[in-house]
């Protein structure tokens, strides 16, 4: 018997085509998000406030990622954004070929930002790059303040945390203090939003932090 | 379960590496997996199972050899392990501190029966022949990807005596197991 070196990252060509997307990306100077929550925490609501702040100032089209149906992305069509649904036909996440495909649905010469809704689920997601510039989190009231103690990587890969629902404060027990402090144990510097995206509540805050970054994205295409 | 997509990509790279080697038999498949990513080592032993029969690693073991994370301080240089949820410097108090272990995700090696047949020059020139037909396909990625999973090995061997013995039934209760069963339930 002998042994072999290999040697090689088991997601290999995941994150090969991630790079390329990544690459592409960079070259349109498009602003990537890839958004990663449990199933009704909101985050095709959150999208849809999000692009109601940002839709006269940035071209804006959402992919979808669910296992099946594209009642999501009909929700956003509605809209009159461009919205590609991507079906993982069971799989629990997305993975990079899958954001490849798509993005060849879109004109990524007019536009400034995509949002990616992964599948809802948070913790097969984390573990792909699909060659987004940042990850996010939402997290919503209902849920649990105790979240981030039982679900650490996701809270540790996200650039921003966004805690929707907060007009339902008053009918949980959420603690949001001790939440905020169980997120920056495993984040330090995380930026926390805390929105109702039904009412709107916030979501000007987050509203800022998206722009300056993809702001920051047509600045570095520039050089 | 994503570790059934995980598994598939480690069969497909094994398939290449058996190929490549002109193995005909595998032994064992070894992995290394840092305790900070997703994937749950039960969960990676059933996709094995279930995914193997009818490939060229049936029959053949999977190894995982869990990686602990360890991170180095921003603020005063200190290297320290630690469990998923703390990764402050325990010397200075930092929450500046950057990860250096535990997220690894890396098949290491195969153990194969090369037949004799092969010749012997044929035997000599295997592993520039392997590492050719592993770098081809992955220009672009290869040296950092070779250098991060180098330094990853080191750490890794330097944990060896702990990970690699068999844990005693006792160990296996009370340690590994449970937490298993926790992020099990997570799942």
């Amino acid at each position: 018997m002998e042994t072999v070196d290999i040697k090689q990252p088991v997601l290999q060509l995941n994150d090969k085509l991630a790079k390329e997307n990544r690459e592409n990306f960079a070259k349109h100077g498009v602003y990537v998000l890839n958004i990663l929550a449990s199933p009704g925490s909101g985050k095709t609501s959150t999208i849809m406030a999000t692009i109601d702040a940002l839709r006269d100032t940035y071209n804006i089209a959402v992919i979808e990622g669910d296992i099946a149906s594209n009642v999501d992305s009909e929700r956003i069509a509605k809209l009159g954004i461009p919205a590609v649904q991507v079906n993982t036909g069971g799989a629990c996440h997305l993975e990079s070929d899958m954001i490849k495909r798509a993005v060849d649905q879109l004109d990524l010469d007019n536009l400034d930002l995509i949002l990616l809704e992964n599948v809802g689920n948070l913790i097969c997601p984390v573990d792909f790059d699909l060659g987004e510039n940042a990850k996010v989190m939402i997290l919503s009231v209902p849920e649990g303040d105790d979240k981030p103690l039982k679900y650490p990587g996701v809270f540790q890969a996200s650039k921003a945390v966004i805690l929707n629902k907060i007009d339902t404060l008053p009918m949980f027990d959420f603690d949001q203090k001790a939440f905020e402090d169980h997120v920056h144990a495993l984040n330090h510097e995380v930026p926390v939003f805390p929105i109702s995206a039904t009412n709107g509540q916030g979501v000007d805050a987050w509203a800022d932090w998206l722009s300056k970054h993809i702001e920051d994205a047509h600045a570095q295409q520039g050089e | 379960m994503h570790e059934v997509g995980i598994i598939s990509g480690v069969l497909d790279a094994v398939d290449k590496s058996v190929a490549a080697n002109h193995a005909d038999k595998v032994y064992a498949v070894n992995l290394s997996v840092g305790e900070e990513t997703e994937v749950i080592k039960d969960c990676m032993d059933f996709a094995w199972e279930a995914l193997t029969p009818g490939t060229v690693c049936e029959g053949a073991e999977l190894h995982v050899n869990m990686i602990k994370p360890k991170s180095v301080c921003l603020a005063c240089g200190n290297e320290f392990e630690h469990d998923r949820f703390h990764n402050d410097c325990p010397k200075c108090g930092s929450y500046e501190t950057q990860l250096i272990a535990g997220h690894e995700l890396t098949i290491d090696s195969i153990d194969v029966d090369i037949p004799d047949d092969e010749s012997a020059e044929d035997s000599a020139e295997e592993p520039q022949e392997n590492s050719d037909a592993n770098a081809a396909p992955h220009t672009p990625d290869a040296s950092a990807a070779e250098a991060y999973t180098d330094a990853m090995n080191s750490y890794a061997d330097s944990l060896k005596s702990e990970y690699r013995q068999a844990p005693t039934e006792e160990e296996k209760r009370s340690g590994d197991h449970e937490m298993q069963n926790e992020k099990e339930s997570q799942k």
